[in-house]
């Protein structure tokens, strides 16, 4: 197995007396993508938020591409928030409802970032943002707003918005969640192309049969915790524990 | 009753000069206001405690008195303070003063107006916090700030007639003085009132313009689906 893109260390997050992430071990590898599953309000999500540094974890480091990110290396005293907002955007974050802005086209919304972080020339950042979304189909439709597209375009674009920083690692909240069904196996197959680049992926999902047919690995959360992870196949077809079996049983209830 | 029209052209020149400081007034007021509640909705946004009662007590100040009492109170204080200046200025500072504390309620609803996500997402590709706020929040904040900013702009210049009561030369006072040289008040105010409107009026149509334009912006041309205009509740009541 390749180094870790992105890893957390007993990472905890507690908001007043509730524990939402209790002493998280994650390590995902390059090209990897990992589900997270698990009932609502299980942590998932916060893990996304904190591994981005978008929620500041109480416990833990996070350490992207083998150097801590957020916190000094022994987990002892935050970045400066400089130094954080330069390393943010190697990790890329798609949100669960997308979040694009509305007020540009969707050209803008992906080149916006080259612009204003990366101090690129517009000319160049919207080509760029142009070979993008044309690599995600979307050339036709890159000069439209977010409110002319179609749930699955805007994903897309919020994809390829991410995409633009080149992060090292995506992370993924719901993505299946605003998308017709047909569409959710367009998504796997995005994102075993974007594994094929050696992106490494976490998706919060509670879509079972995305995970099952999307991810390699899957780590199922239960109030902060941990409790099963795996191979997703494997652990899917033969849950060790019994929380997770009952966890399978009632949602594949078809 | 007669309405003698020879009141209102005789002296038109003093209404038009009315006019002009009226309109002067406000435009110092609401834009130098504007400038000043940026910082202090920001304040009433901050996550420090005392930032917050800051701005909260300045907001409240200003905003709990009626504005005649706050223009006497500021301008009999100065001259005790050994501070003289023209009445035109210390009316439109305490204009200023007054719109800031409603500005600054209307700059910070329309920042909380924008969708929180659009922050995270400016963070998420790395901009600070500032910067999404400038580059991402503020311009989704305009199409929220113009009808309550219209209005502050309308109350301003019809709130600048006080200012004749501390001898500003504005439009109501220029009719106070017509009245006085020629015994005709309804006519003269009856024009006072005119213009007020006219100018409010102006304005009015000047900011719904404004509006389009910034909805036009943030949605794109607007294309009214088929199902929009039969399903929803209010379809017939609209163009």
């Amino acid at each position: 197995m390749t180094d870790p893109v992105i890893s957390a260390r007993s990472l905890g997050k507690r908001f007043g007396a509730f524990m939402a992430l209790d002493a998280i071990d994650l390590d995902v590898a390059s090209g990897e993508i990992v589900a997270l599953i698990g009932p609502s309000g299980c942590g998932k999500s916060t893990l996304l938020r904190c591994l981005a540094q978008l929620e500041v974890p109480d416990l833990g480091i996070v350490l992207l591409e083998g150097k801590p990110f957020g916190t000094t290396a022994d987990g002892t005293r935050r970045q400066s928030p400089r130094t954080i907002d330069a390393i943010r955007p190697r990790i890329g974050f798609v949100f669960q409802s997308l979040n694009l802005w509305p007020h540009m086209s969707a050209l803008d919304n992906v080149a916006k970032a080259l612009i204003s972080v990366r101090r690129m020339p517009a000319a160049a950042a919207l080509q760029r943002a142009q070979s993008l979304v044309e690599q995600f189909g979307m050339a036709q439709k890159a000069s439209r707003r977010p409110a002319d597209l179609s749930g699955g375009e805007r994903q897309r674009i919020a994809i390829c918005r991410a995409l633009a920083m080149e992060p090292a690692a995506l992370l993924f909240d719901e993505p299946t969640s605003a998308l017709d069904p047909e569409l959710v196996l367009g998504v796997r197959d995005v994102l075993r192309q974007l594994a094929g680049t050696g992106i490494g992926m976490v998706i919060a999902t509670h879509d079972l049969g995305f995970a099952k047919a999307a991810s390699d690995r899957l780590i199922f959360l239960e109030k902060g915790r941990v409790v099963e992870t795996g191979a997703t196949q494997t652990t899917l077809a033969a849950p060790n524990t019994e929380r997770l079996q009952s966890f399978i049983q009632s949602v594949t209830h078809i | 009753m007669g309405f003698d029209v020879s009141i209102i052209t005789d002296n038109w020149p003093l209404f038009v000069q009315g006019v002009v400081t009226t309109l002067l007034i406000t435009a110092i007021a609401l834009p130098l206001g504007f400038l000043i509640a940026i910082p202090v909705a920001f304040m009433k946004l901050s996550r420090f405690a005392i930032l917050r009662a800051v701005a909260a007590f300045y907001i409240e100040l200003f905003r709990n008195a009626p504005f005649l009492i706050v223009l006497y109170v500021i301008f009999y204080a100065l001259p005790t303070l050994q501070v003289r200046l023209p009445p035109l200025v210390v009316g439109t500072g305490v204009l200023c003063l007054y719109a800031t504390s409603y500005l600054a309620e209307i700059i910070r609803g329309a920042y909380l107006a924008v969708p929180r996500g659009q922050l995270e997402a400016a963070r998420a590709v790395g901009m600070s916090h500032f910067q999404g706020i400038r580059e991402i929040v503020a311009p989704q904040m305009v199409g929220f700030l113009i009808p309550p900013s219209t209005n502050m702009g309308i109350i301003l210049i019809k709130e600048t007639s006080v200012l004749a009561l501390i001898s500003v030369g504005e439009l109501t006072y220029q009719g106070m003085v017509v009245q006085a040289a020629t015994f005709a008040p309804f006519e003269v105010f009856v024009a006072v009132g005119g213009l007020y409107w006219l100018v409010c009026s102006v304005l009015s149509f000047a900011a719904a313009t404004a509006e389009r334009r910034s909805a036009h912006a943030i949605d794109g041309p607007r294309r009214q689906s088929v199902a929009d205009s039969f399903l929803s509740l209010d379809a017939r009541w609209r163009k």
